[in-house]
């Protein structure tokens, strides 16, 4: 079988290989290489895609590490979900980038930017499509240190390095317990291969208490990656990067990681029901959280960064109660609607120069298409009736309401609600009334690179649900393998249920920022102390920052002070030390030493001046020296012979 | 018969006076007549062992042939160099020759 | 005491008195000649104890060959004998004078170890001293031209290095011109 698969993450990683080693040759030109070679990795993620669907499995591996009894693979292969993610990824790199072309320009860091975009592309690709556990893991840090380098890319304004280190170290808590898993799993198995442990698993040949820890350590992972509770703290600044970056990072794919090793490992977590319930529930919890902190939020970028942890929340809800396909599926459309609401906000934010809704508004006229690609990607997001999320969506809540978890049902609704409410706040903040400041007033549309990709998503973030609908024939379930076993009764009264909470957000939205009937301020002075709570997060940051921060500022200090006091007092003794002996070993040196050897050479040279007289020239002396040499050798053999 | 010891007394007797010569001469002349006297001396004592211990195999006697031999080419040698030394610095006193010193 | 000890207690006075003579003659011309005298006795010895083939080349050897030379050497090079007359040098006589005692008591140390070999039965004293000088003559040309016979053709080419070195050494250096 002629598989492209292993092309597939070459291409951006020769683009980085190349943009980033030429340096100052390609100051302003990265793009022309980066594009190509994602559009590239594109083509051959759709024909994988055709392949797959056609009932290939393209497999490559090599032998990576070997040691006696067992051998570490570099392999890639590709199954339906690999494939689904191959494309959705480098589908969204590529609009992205082609965005960026109109985004980035006149950026100082043009080249770096494209470079970073390109190896984040490769490593996102590789991650997808590993088939092993270590693979995947090398890729998840790669991807995480793209992330924080393109956090950091505006590192000379103040706060985006810490955003960007803060981004980087909450994730890394919790890839320590992808580490631990990883560990626990080897221990348990003594292999990485997906194939070879879940076959363990289904057969029952990892122990429980293995897989509680495989399970646990790989979901700490995936919510350090997919920003869940307790560590979503890191998506909202992460937002301190370029609007493009958080589209294909923070929203669309990076994050979605954690979701897809979820999704991967389901056959170990469907052996452990307990952490499964805890996914549910850190899920649901999630989901309804962070929309709440939506609701408050006046930076445009990051009600959509609250909107991605409540989606991801979803996600792993849906992941939690069992649902593969459903929370699969919700991925992939959020993947294109949240893509297309951070290009349609980064658009807004090039034209108006400002993140925060009240200085702009009336931006409907000024910039048509991007409002109405907002206006498409926040009827996704809301779950409107035909718009992607509505399928997606609705697929979850429909399994998590046959999962029998009516709590989580509920939260789920709930959170619908919000969600529906917080973005249709942000669409009328911004795009209706009057414009509230000059900039707002004066905004321009950006041209046909920043237009064409929100055009494109527009049609995916419509259409992308229909994949998953019974008129389309169920094609996305088939595809994954996974049966669709809702009742029509039941999915009916969930779809109900659904839109009407749409509905109700979307109404209550523009009764309160549309038509004005209620003040949303006197609402926030009435329940001052939960819009204080909102505002502030529920206080994670504070919390986080007296705990850890804080606290290892003050062990470092401690650690500071020991070394101070004690270890470089006694370093510095070792030195002196070491230095008293040497100049004692050196005045020996001079002393005895040199006046051996010194003494050696006088004497050497005091002697030959006497025994230089012997050689006297006199034929006599010489004689009788040799007479006496005869006696002696005569006196000698008489004693001793 | 003759004793042995009377040829070997014989031989230092005439050994010793050579070297006498040898060491108190200053004619370089006489110095080289002191050294022939020596290697009779040695050459009796030879030829004598040679004939007491040895007729059949007479090694002693080859011995004292070659010693004759050498005295005969070191009488050569010595004369012309004394004739080469006495016509540069017309001096036949070897105390005076100090070429080897220092 | 027999005519053979007899004779050889003369020729051996003779050779004695020579040597002396040699040493101390205050004519450098007077000293080679007693020097002819010794090299004559010395061969009367060696016929006395019965190797008259050595006896021979002695005469042939230090007659013939060392004497001329010494002669030679006597014209060439002494036609004014020392001034002051002494042959005997001054300085460091006593140390010299001194060494050479010590050097006789070593002799004496050697010949108190000679004097105590045992001649064997093989020497002379058991043999006719006529009808063994054939034999000896050729045992003496055997061991010379088969065991000795390298170095007898390396002392062949001494010689010849020797005549040319003496030529060498001794030729007037010509004039550049």
């Amino acid at each position: 079988m002629f598989t492209l698969a292993w092309l597939i993450p070459v291409f951006p990683a020769l683009a980085w290989l190349i943009i980033g080693l030429s340096g100052k040759e390609m100051q302003n030109t990265g793009s022309q290489l980066a594009i190509p070679a994602v559009v590239v990795s594109l083509v051959c993620s759709v024909i994988t895609l055709v392949q797959v669907a056609g009932g290939a499995q393209p497999e490559t591996s090599w032998t990576w590490l070997e040691w006696p009894g067992f051998a570490i693979s570099f392999g890639l292969q590709v199954d339906p979900l690999s494939a689904m993610m191959l494309v959705v990824v480098s589908l969204v790199s590529t609009l992205v980038q082609v965005y960026s072309l109109g985004y980035m320009a006149g950026d100082g860091h043009y080249s770096r930017y494209y470079a970073n975009l390109s190896l984040f592309t490769a490593a996102m690709l590789t991650l997808v499509m590993a088939d092993n556990y270590l693979l995947l893991l090398m890729a998840w840090e790669i991807v995480g240190l793209c992330s924080y380098l393109l956090i950091g890319h505006y590192f000379q304004n103040s706060g985006v390095p810490q955003a960007a280190n803060k981004a980087f170290l909450t994730t890394r808590v919790g890839d320590i317990g992808l580490i631990i898993a990883l560990a626990a799993l080897f221990a348990g198995t003594g292999t990485f291969s997906f194939s070879e442990v879940f076959a363990l698993a289904e057969s029952g040949g990892i122990a429980q208490s293995t897989l509680v820890w495989i399970t646990i350590g790989l979901f700490l992972g995936a919510a350090g990656k997919s920003a869940q509770l307790p560590f979503q703290v890191w998506l909202p600044d992460a937002m301190a990067g370029p609007t493009p970056v958080s589209a294909l990072i923070h929203a669309a794919t990076m994050v979605a990681a954690g979701v897809y090793l979820i999704a991967r490992s389901l056959p170990l977590y469907l052996a452990v029901p307990e952490v499964m319930q805890l996914i549910a529930w850190v899920g649901g919890l999630t989901a309804l959280l962070a929309a709440a902190v939506g609701l408050v939020v006046h930076d445009i970028k990051k009600v959509l960064a609250y909107s991605t942890i409540s989606q991801l929340g979803y996600m792993m809800l849906g992941l939690g109660v069992g649902a593969y396909y459903p929370g699969v599926f919700h991925l992939m459309t959020h993947a294109f609607f949240k893509a297309l609401l951070f290009l349609a906000a980064g658009s807004v934010i090039h034209a108006v120069h400002t993140q925060d809704m009240r200085r702009m508004g009336g931006l409907a006229k000024r910039l048509p298409y991007t409002s109405a690609a907002f206006l498409i990607g926040a009827l996704a997001l809301a779950g409107v009736y035909p718009f992607a999320g509505f399928y997606s969506k609705d697929s979850i809540l429909a399994e998590v309401y046959l999962s029998g978890h009516r709590v989580l049902f509920w939260l789920g609704i709930l959170a619908a609600v919000i969600t529906a409410f917080y973005i249709t706040r942000a669409v009328v903040l911004t795009f209706w009334h009057r414009p509230r400041s000059e900039a707002a007033a004066e905004a321009h549309e950006s041209g046909p690179v920043m237009t064409v990709p929100l055009v494109i998503l527009s049609l995916l973030a419509l259409s992308a649900g229909w994949l998953g609908a019974e008129f389309a024939g169920n094609l996305l379930p088939r595809f994954l393998g996974s049966e669709v076993h809702h009742t029509d009764a039941v999915h009916r009264m969930v779809t109900l249920v659904a839109s009407l909470a749409a509905m109700l957000g979307i109404g209550s939205a523009l009764a309160f920022y549309h038509f004005r009937w209620f003040d949303p301020q006197r609402m926030a002075q009435r329940f001052s102390r939960l819009h204080r709570i909102l505002q502030q997060a529920y206080g994670f940051d504070a919390l986080y920052m007296r705990v850890f921060v804080q606290g290892t500022i003050s062990l470092s200090e401690q650690v500071s002070r020991f070394d101070l006091n004690v270890i470089d007092k006694f370093v510095n003794w070792v030195g002196s030390a070491t230095r008293s002996l040497a100049m004692g070993i050196a005045k020996l040196d001079r002393v005895l030493i040199d006046g051996f050897v010194v003494g050696m050479g006088t004497g050497l040279d005091l002697a030959g001046e006497k025994v230089r007289r012997w050689q006297s020239g006199q034929i006599a002396n010489y004689l009788l020296s040799l007479v006496w040499a005869v006696l002696i050798s005569i006196l000698t053999f008489k004693i001793f012979g | 018969m003759i004793p042995l010891s009377w040829l070997v007394t014989l031989a230092g007797l005439l050994f010793g006076i050579g070297l006498l010569g040898a060491l108190l001469s200053t004619n370089a002349v006489r110095m080289l007549i002191s050294i022939e006297l020596m290697l009779n001396a040695v050459n009796i004592n030879l030829v004598a062992f040679s004939r007491y211990y040895g007729a059949s195999q007479p090694h002693g006697e080859i011995a004292a042939i070659f010693a004759m031999v050498v005295g005969a080419a070191e009488a050569a040698v010595g004369l012309a160099i004394f004739v080469a030394v006495a016509r540069n610095s017309k001096l036949i006193d070897i105390d005076k020759i100090n070429l080897l010193k220092w | 005491m027999s005519l053979e000890q007899l004779l050889f207690l003369v020729v051996a006075a003779v050779i004695v008195l020579a040597a002396l003579g040699a040493v101390f003659a205050r004519r450098i011309m007077h000293a080679a000649l007693c020097a002819v005298v010794v090299f004559t006795a010395v061969g009367g010895i060696y016929a006395i104890i019965g190797s008259y083939f050595i006896a021979v080349a002695q005469v042939l050897i230090y007659i013939g060959a060392v004497a001329t030379v010494l002669v030679f050497a006597v014209m060439l090079s002494g036609q004014k004998d020392i001034a002051g007359g002494s042959p005997i040098r001054r300085q460091a006589r006593w140390k010299t004078v001194l060494t050479w005692a010590a050097f006789v008591v070593g002799l004496v140390m050697v010949f108190q170890f000679t004097l105590n070999l045992t001649v064997p039965a093989s020497g002379p004293a058991n043999a006719p001293m006529a009808a063994e000088s054939a034999t000896s003559l050729r045992f003496l040309g055997q061991l010379l031209f088969y065991d000795y016979l390298l170095p007898f053709e390396v002392i062949s080419l001494l010689l010849l290095l020797v005549l040319i070195g003496a030529v060498v050494i001794a030729r007037k250096e010509s004039d550049p011109q």
